[in-house]
């Protein structure tokens, strides 16, 4: 069985239903409404989002489905992302925090991992003006702020 | 451009800090304000206070307002207590309630004696062991804690630490708060603690305390209320009494458990349904071995030793050790709760690790076998009281790096005549105890077993553990134990489990070491043959005639286990693959990635190194090369002998198939994915063989050679080459005097060789003149390349430089080889008569040196 998409700008997406129920905002819509041959808009993603959303999701539709409850554990923690996500993930940083967006709103969990995960790479080792340069992010503290909160993880630093 | 409107979601932010290391969730929280209120929280998740962690800095310079901890503090959820240094950490912040996991240590060193108190007082009361290193801490001669065996008449104290009317001195009564600041944060987080590490508590009291009745605090009673605990790690600790009872009670919802050098006795608990007999034979055969190991320096409570002597007394009857226990419960109603209703011992237990446990191994192995039904990861380091022997000899002689750098402890240092003679022999004990019936491990995923120099299983132990991993049906119909166990009152609702999938299950990775390649082994194995993708046989380092013994196996597991994916294993011999060949075993498992199995030529023992490769022989030999080939996914070979050192093995009796094109290297063509390449010697490599890999395995990253880790230092100077008569390519000669100029040029060369397309070695740098000095030489190395032509021709003015003087014996053979020209599958022609003289060269020079 088939499952008809819309995307923001009205393109139609055909996928199978196994491939769409990897997004469980999708699941559950299906699961609430029954199946039916009326198309899913998505409003929240355009087309060239929702193509890459759709590859990941063929890609890992056989995967087994994932062990919720467990996001919070620190010794969860890895930053090993598979070859091919990787390679998936080789875009350029507005499709990357796209693809996040419509992970977190298709309520894609892995994929929203590897997203993640992929920004943390690019932090690790920044200094934080370098990490602000990045991603375009405007210093807000007045000096004596950014100075007392230096001061606080003076100890988290590494010497 | 602005700011991704992803980076200012909250949720998001979260993920993104989950995956951040301490330093960059610094840097974030640094960045702006919104980013401050997402990330400080990830600064403060996890305070580290070990050996190198970076809390330890929260005290060092200045410290922070107690305030402002205890407001950062709210966001943690580990918090790891390396050592009792320092007071202050353990009154972090009233707020710590979310913690998932707490480890906490007895380690007292570093802890100095207190300002306040005169020196010569607190050097009275500083506990020896203190500025003992760990190795011998961990070690039962620890004997004043040991001391700290508590007689029953003291149990009443225990359990009410309130009452004890104990004077400290000053640094111990601070060790003293520090405990009620861990058991005020202990209590705090009830609700949300996983896990719990506990290691030398007994280091917490000091000899004035044990004569006053105290004993070392434990947390385990408490931890009983802790509904989430999943995870605990206990090492070095001796429990008694009643945490004994509520260890057992822990360990009916545990899904975690590592055991290092706990002084419990794991087969004793109180005695339940359907088990009493094999407590009571547990029992019988537990006393005469703690005896002889009480002897030995075992870390045995008094208190134990006690009653072994009086259940043996009383007939060898468990009924005194389980009162015991229950007397324990009733001082704990928690424990009273699960008292009876216990139908096996780790009923969720999905990974076990066992460290130096000083229990006889038979019985353990029943333990684990018997009652871990949902079993996934097993470690098991095979380290008993012996152990401690070897390692204060090896410590004592100085090795102790060494010791460091092997996990286990090998005895390759020491005599086996020491050996013999001072460790107590281990008696075969699995004749001795109930076999029970074949059980199941439906999840089983890995089994590692560490085992020490000596050995320990039997190949009949990993027998009955190989077989315990396939499902048998009608056993599990027959023990009910093993189907669902009933929930315990205090344990989580369970997690979901999947109904065991349908048989053969077996496990997925093992990594142990039998000592003798029975029948009855290799038929355990082949059961796992679909199953089997991880496989590391550590060899033995003492006894290298042992090594012999697993060949057959591996020849087996290669050509039956189609779902290979590694395998590690010394040694396998040409002959077996060639036998395995003939009866059509063909090898099988092409999904290997890593392949590190010694191939080696000879078995027999005193074969030199120098031994010359016949005709027939490098017939097989390709054949060898053949098989390799068909392994068309490896991308790691590895076929040095691993782990041991050269020096300890002179006249080791096995050589490595050589790595060269005219003994078939060219077939490996196929192996396109080859990254690593490790090899016992450079000296077995020419240079044609080397542009032969360079040209064919394009994704080759790394070359290792084993033998070069042990040249780092060069003589400022080399001799002169010796003009005329250098050597190269083969036969890696080692005679201790005679290593030759030459051979060094060689190694030097062929790195050259590798380090020019940029492939990682591990030889030590050589200086760059070495190659200078001898570059009038180097067109004599080059030249090897075409040694086989040269060779081809028997004339005398026709001999390559290398060749020798017309009355070195060799040379009389010369002729008679070239003669024997029957055999045609050899492809390239001269190779066949070719194959002696290098070698036989090689040996003339040595002769000469």
């Amino acid at each position: 069985m088939t499952i008809t998409l819309t995307s923001l700008d009205n393109v139609e997406f055909k996928v199978d239903k196994d491939v769409a129920e990897r997004s469980i905002l999708i699941k559950n819509m299906i699961d609430d409404i029954g199946e039916t041959d009326a198309p899913i808009p998505l409003p929240n993603v355009s087309s060239a989002v929702l193509t890459k959303v759709i590859e990941y999701c063929e890609h890992h539709r056989h995967d087994p489905p994932q062990v919720q409850d467990e996001s919070d554990d620190p010794r969860k923690r890895s930053n090993d992302i598979e070859e091919w996500d990787m390679k998936f993930m080789q875009v350029d940083q507005e499709m990357l925090f796209e693809i996040i967006l419509a992970a977190n709103y298709l309520d894609i969990k892995p994929l929203l991992d590897v997203g993640c995960k992929t920004v943390a790479n690019i932090i690790k080792g920044k200094t934080p003006e370098e990490i602000r340069k990045v991603f375009n992010i405007v210093n807000d503290f007045t000096p004596e702020e950014e100075a007392q909160i230096k001061k606080e993880n003076e100890w988290a630093e590494d010497r | 451009m602005d700011a991704p409107t992803a980076l200012f979601i909250n949720e998001i932010c979260h993920r993104i800090g989950l995956f951040l290391d301490l330093q960059s969730a610094a840097a974030c929280s640094t960045v702006c304000k919104t980013w401050h209120t997402y990330f400080d929280p990830f600064v403060w998740h996890e305070l580290d206070f070990q050996g190198s962690g970076k809390a330890r800095g929260l005290f060092r310079d200045k410290k922070m307002e107690t305030e402002l901890l205890a407001r950062k503090t709210r966001h943690t959820q580990s918090i790891l207590y390396g050592t009792f240094l320092h007071r202050d950490q353990f009154n972090l912040g009233p707020d710590c309630n979310r913690l998932h996991t707490v480890y906490i240590s007895g380690n007292t060193e570093g802890w100095g004696p207190d300002k306040r108190v005169p020196p010569k007082v607190a050097a009275a009361t500083t506990d020896p062991s203190h500025t003992e290193d760990d190795a011998a801490a961990a070690t039962p001669s620890n004997t004043e804690n040991d001391v700290a065996t508590t007689t029953p008449s003291n149990a009443d104290n225990i359990a009410n630490p309130a009452s004890t009317q104990v004077v400290l001195a000053p640094v111990y009564s601070e060790r003293r708060e520090c405990i009620e600041s861990c058991k005020k944060l202990l209590r705090k987080n009830r609700g949300t603690l996983r896990t719990l590490c506990l290691s030398k508590m007994d280091r917490l009291i000091n000899n004035q305390e044990i004569r006053n009745g105290s004993s070392p605090w434990n947390p385990l009673v408490t931890c009983l209320l802790h509904t989430n605990l999943t995870t605990l790690e206990l090492k070095s600790i001796a429990l008694r009494g009643k945490h004994v009872a509520a260890f057992w009670a822990l360990c009916q919802r545990l899904e975690t458990l590592e055991l290092e050098y706990v002084t419990l006795d794991l087969l004793r608990l109180p005695a339940y349904d359907g088990r009493k007999a094999l407590a009571r034979s547990v029992a019988a055969s537990q006393l005469d071995h703690k005896l002889s190991a009480a002897g030995s320096g075992g870390a045995l409570s008094k208190r134990n030793a006690n009653q072994n002597a009086t259940n043996g007394a009383t007939g060898q009857d468990d009924s005194n050790s389980t009162e015991s226990y229950q007397n324990g419960d009733e001082q704990d109603e928690e424990v009273e709760e699960n008292d009876g209703h216990v139908s096996c011992r780790f009923p969720r237990l999905k990974k076990l690790t066992l460290s130096r446990m000083g229990d006889s191994d038979a019985h353990i192995l029943n333990l684990i076998v018997s009652d871990c039904p949902r079993l996934q990861n097993l470690k098991w380091n095979l380290l008993g009281d012996e152990c401690f022997f070897r390692d204060k000899f090896l410590l004592f002689l100085g090795y102790q790096r060494l010791l460091s750098r092997f996990n286990t402890n090998f005895i390759t240092f020491v005599p086996k005549s020491f050996v013999r003679n001072i460790l107590p022999s281990t008696p075969n004990l699995i004749a001795r105890q109930p076999k029970l019936g074949k059980t199941t491990w439906p999840f089983l995923e890995s089994v590692e077993i560490n085992e020490p120099g000596s050995a320990r299983l039997s190949s009949e132990e990993i027998v009955y553990l190989l077989d315990a991993t396939t499902v048998n049906n009608n056993t599990r119909g027959n023990d009910p134990a093993l189907l669902s166990p009933p929930l315990s009152p205090t344990s989580r609702p369970s997690t979901p489990t999947h109904p065991p999938p349908s048989p053969p299950v077996t496990f997925k990775s093992i990594r142990t070491r039998p000592v003798v390649c029975s029948p009855a082994l290799i038929e355990s194995f082949l059961r796992h043959s679909q199953t089997l993708v991880h496989v590391h046989f550590m060899p033995k380092y003492t006894d290298y005639n042992d090594w012999s013994k697993l060949s057959p196996l591996i020849q087996e597991l290669l050509s039956s286990c189609v779902n290979l994916e590694y395998i590690q294993a010394s040694t396998l011999y040409v002959k077996d693959i060639i036998a395995g060949l003939q009866k059509n075993q063909e090898w099988v498992c092409l999904k290997l990635k890593e392949f590190r199995v010694y191939i080696a030529r000879e078995e027999e023992n005193g074969v030199s190194y120098l031994k010359p490769i016949k005709k027939a022989e490098a017939n097989d030999l390709q054949r060898v090369f053949q098989a390799i080939s068909r392994l068309e996914r490896v991308e790691v070979i590895e076929m040095d002998r691993i782990g041991v050192s050269l020096k300890y093995t002179i006249g080791y009796p096995v050589i490595s198939i050589p790595f060269q094109l005219r003994y078939g290297l060219a077939q490996l063509k196929t192996l396109t994915k080859v990254r690593e390449l490790r090899l016992y010697s450079v000296q077995f490599l020419s240079a044609k063989d080397v542009r032969w890999m360079l040209d064919n395995w394009r994704n080759l990253e790394s070359v290792y050679f084993f033998d070069a880790s042990h040249r780092t230092k060069f003589p400022k100077k080399w001799p002169p080459m010796p003009v005329g008569k250098p050597i190269a390519g083969m036969g890696y000669c080692h005679i201790k005097k005679g290593y030759s100029v030459a051979l060094k040029v060689w190694d030097c060369y062929i790195y050259s060789m590798f380090l020019q397309h940029g492939i990682e070695i591990n030889r030590p740098k050589y200086p760059d003149a070495y190659l200078e000095e001898y570059k009038e030489s180097l067109h004599l190395l080059e030249d090897y390349e075409s040694e086989d032509e040269i060779c081809g021709d028997t004339k005398d003015d026709a001999k390559p430089w290398w060749a020798l003087d017309e009355d070195d014996e060799p040379v009389a053979q010369t002729p008679q080889m070239n003669t024997d020209t029957t055999v045609t599958e050899v492809q390239e022609t001269q190779v066949a008569e070719v194959l002696e003289t290098p070698v036989t060269n090689a040996l003339a020079c040595i002769a000469v040196a």
